[in-house]
């Protein structure tokens, strides 16, 4: 009997044909332009007044540049957080339903008009104040401390000299305790960004992240294109997710930039060109090191092993170069930020499941090796065959699954892969799984929906101990 | 063309009843002159000097009241700025209710009291029982006197309380305090009485001793371990007759010009980031009076006429 060699090879490209515009296509459009409203009513209720949904506005305030022009729309908003909180999470909870539905009814959806939704939730997001869980002031912060302060942000954290406590960044940021645990391709992009003002600052942030993610989307849907499947799921997987828009785009996160890396070496790869894909991959490490796990499977899954090895190369000696340039030998400091714990991570929820009253460091320690365990596992399944993307994609479900600090816009992380992995790997379901998880852990309500269903995650002393650990960082 | 005129006034006409239907939903207006009635502000008495020009910056029109712990309550109050651990619960029912269920709880600020000693702390004072040491001579305002200063007071039972969980030790720490102590009936008199010399440690608020610290007295502050968090409750009054304008005052205080001139005042801003932290250092919060029990029987056992305090200062 003769062994059966698996040769990795890139995907035939297929055109889609473009479809009839059918009356079906109520459904979707009329879920896509829901989608938008609540989206829109979501930067409403947050732009109104200083909250804890627009969480720099605890710290200074809510003017004019950070609350956006949709300021004052609401003036009869109420006032209370508890109902503003049940607001936030309904609307959040209507755009899931609305993503669900365009989800199931995609075939239906005219391209023009899941591309008209996601540039209006784009732009609509554009225009909001930082939404929950946001981290650009600390960008600015810290590109204002290596550019301005000329403190390196890998070496001092922003509480170096009291330095925040005057600097205007500093009045919004809340990593004070906190070494950048940042890229250094990111923490250089951002170094211009100090020379401006920091209202400034943060529009161009803005604008960049928003663009970013257009781009994103822009290139999962060609790549979807290439390999034969729908651009309008694409879209509508990459670019509509209401989890990765709120938490991520609408909070200025820097995994847009990330991710845009990923999906060019996406791109890349499909047209051949797998040492740049390398390269692109190497990038996307030293945005953020998050995406490492997926080189080595493109190292192994390419068509060109040898020349991605070479683009891969090249591509970090050229980072690690301007790296030491910048920042000497010092480097992010991740080790910190993974010893932090969100309450409602699956790790976290484990070690009370099992009496350990939480994440403790003994199961961090196994979560990490199951983690490796995975990675692999994945590493030798795509040697013997198995789709790189497809590998990637479970590699990144078992990193959310095993991370103690799970924060809801990760699970961007996965969505251009759940579309572009070859069908059978059935990544969808997971991903959208996986957004659940998250939209119910995360919205503001999360509190009140706990007490509802009288279970209490944080109160057990290692819990305490996780969470003093926190915001020893946070103050 | 010839139109014109006709649709100009007509346009005129429509502007105006426009504006007439707007004002209706207004605020009342005191029919003199067609002027809206001034803002009537309740401020808590020990507050009231430093509040009063952050108060006119942001509203010259206002006319400010003071707020007594045990005062009656003024007939109408469209603003509230009140010392929770005081003023409340007897002055609660002049906040127009569910005042602080907004993001900042019904709050402008806060401050903490602490202890002012000669640079470089030589007697080495770090906790309330260190008051009671030999050859300590404290200042501290008099909570009978005219500007009702029972934070001291208040701050040194809860923190005693909390860690001991007897009323019975907090007493007889008030009483031996306030016997050896040099009482003053003001904080202002207090701090005079550090700065003179007459005293080696002064009890305040950390407002006063950051104020006494900017005009020149040489003083180290010493913040107590964990200490009683005393909150500034901001919120439209009960009986506001303008509750919009009222609601405006209070949004307009909790912008960063106001929360800065707070912190500039010495109060800590409910906006975090106008509290530098060389200036207001973060502190572990302790107990609030609210571990007491029942506020009256804390105010007649402490200031009543045959109280911890009269009876330690001879005056029962």
């Amino acid at each position: 009997m003769a062994a059966t060699i698996n040769v990795p090879t890139r995907p035939i490209p297929a055109r889609v044909r473009p479809r009839r515009i059918s009356v079906w296509a109520i459904f979707p459009t009329l879920a896509m332009a829901g989608l938008v409203a609540a989206g829109a009513a979501i930067v409403a209720v947050c732009a109104q007044r200083p909250s804890d949904l627009v969480p720099p506005s605890m710290r200074g305030g809510m003017p004019g540049w950070l609350a956006g022009p949709l300021q004052g729309v609401l003036p009869d908003l109420s006032r209370s957080t508890a109902t503003n909180h049940a607001t936030f999470s309904l609307l959040v909870v209507a755009m899931f339903g609305f993503w669900l539905i365009l989800l199931v009814t995609y075939r239906a959806l005219p391209l023009p008009i899941a591309v008209a939704g996601v540039v209006a939730l784009h732009a609509v997001l554009w225009l909001a104040p930082p939404l929950p869980l946001t981290d650009v002031f600390n960008y600015i912060n810290y590109a204002r401390m290596g550019a301005l302060h000329h403190l390196n942000p890998y070496a001092h954290t922003p509480a170096t000299g009291l330095e925040y406590a005057h600097d205007p960044a500093g009045i919004w940021s809340n990593w004070h305790h906190l070494k950048s645990p940042y890229g250094p391709l990111f923490t250089l992009m951002t170094y211009p960004l100090a020379y401006v003002s920091v209202p400034a600052a943060f529009w161009i942030f803005k604008t960049m992240v928003v663009a970013a993610s257009l781009a994103t989307v822009a290139l999962a849907a060609w790549c979807a294109d290439r390999l034969g499947r729908s651009p309008v799921l694409a879209i509508i997987a990459v670019g509509l997710g209401p989890v990765a828009l709120v938490w991520g785009i609408g909070a200025q996160h820097n995994d847009s930039f990330m991710l845009l890396l990923i999906v060019a070496a996406i791109a890349l790869w499909l047209a051949s060109h797998d040492d740049w894909a390398a390269a692109a991959l190497v990038g996307a490490c030293a945005m953020k090191i998050s995406a490492l796990p997926l080189l080595p499977l493109f190292l192994l899954g390419c068509a060109d092993r040898r020349a991605a090895l070479r683009g891969a190369v090249l591509a970090a000696l050229g980072l690690g170069l301007l790296s030491y340039l910048f920042f000497g030998t010092h480097l992010p400091d991740f080790a910190t930020q993974a010893k932090m714990v969100s309450s409602l991570s699956v790790p976290n929820q484990l070690g009370f499941a099992i009496g350990t009253g939480g994440q403790t460091a003994g199961l961090r320690t196994l979560m990490q090796l199951i983690l490796l365990a995975a990675v692999l596992f994945a590493c030798w399944r795509v040697w013997r065959g198995t789709s790189w993307l497809t590998a990637a994609g479970w590699v990144i479900i078992v990193a959310l699954l095993t991370t103690g600090w799970l924060l809801p816009w990760y699970v961007s992380w996965l969505a251009p892969l759940a579309v572009l992995a070859p069908r059978r790997s059935r990544l969808l379901v997971p991903f959208v799984a996986l957004s659940a998880f998250l939209l119910a852990t995360s919205i503001p309500s999360v509190g009140s929906e706990l007490k509802w269903l009288d279970y209490h995650p944080t109160n057990s002393a290692v819990e305490r101990a996780n969470q003093q650990y926190l915001f020893q960082h946070l103050r | 063309m010839r139109h014109a005129p006709r649709r100009l006034t007509l346009g005129l006409v429509v502007l105006a009843g426009a504006a007439a239907l707007a004002g209706c939903g207004s605020d009342p207006l005191d029919g003199r002159g067609g002027r809206p009635i001034p803002l009537t502000v309740a401020v808590s008495a020990p507050l009231r000097a430093d509040l009063a020009p952050i108060i006119r910056q942001t509203d010259p029109a206002v006319r400010i009241v003071t707020l007594a712990p045990d005062a009656a309550p003024p007939p109408r109050t469209d603003v509230v700025l009140a010392i929770t651990a005081t003023d409340f619960p007897g002055q609660l029912p002049l906040m127009a209710p569910g005042f602080n269920k907004d993001s900042f709880g019904g709050r402008l600020g806060s401050t903490v009291v602490a202890f002012g000693v000669p640079p470089g702390n030589p007697l080495r004072l770090r906790r309330w029982r260190d008051l009671l040491s030999p050859g300590v001579r404290v200042a501290i305002a008099d909570p009978l006197g005219p500007t009702d200063n029972r934070l001291e007071v208040l701050a040194a039972v809860t923190t005693i309380v909390g860690a001991r969980h007897h009323n019975a030790p907090a007493r007889d720490y008030i009483g031996r305090l306030f016997t050896r102590a040099a009482v003053a009936p003001t904080e202002k008199d207090a701090l005079n009485l550090f700065a003179t010399g007459h005293a080696n440690a002064v009890v305040s608020t950390e407002n006063h001793l950051l104020e006494a610290k900017a005009d020149g007295v040489p003083l180290k502050i010493i913040y107590p371990p964990t200490p009683m968090p005393i909150s500034i409750a901001a919120g439209v009054g009960s009986s506001a007759a303008r509750p919009k304008a009222a609601q405006g005052l209070v949004d307009a205080l909790h912008e960063p010009g106001p929360q800065k001139a707070l912190a500039r005042a010495g109060l800590r801003p409910v906006l975090v980031s106008y509290a530098p932290p060389d200036r207001f250092p973060v502190l572990a919060p302790g107990h609030t009076p609210a571990i007491l029990g029942e506020a009256n029987l804390v105010t007649r056992a402490y200031f009543g006429p045959k109280g911890v305090v009269a009876l330690a200062t001879k005056r029962n």
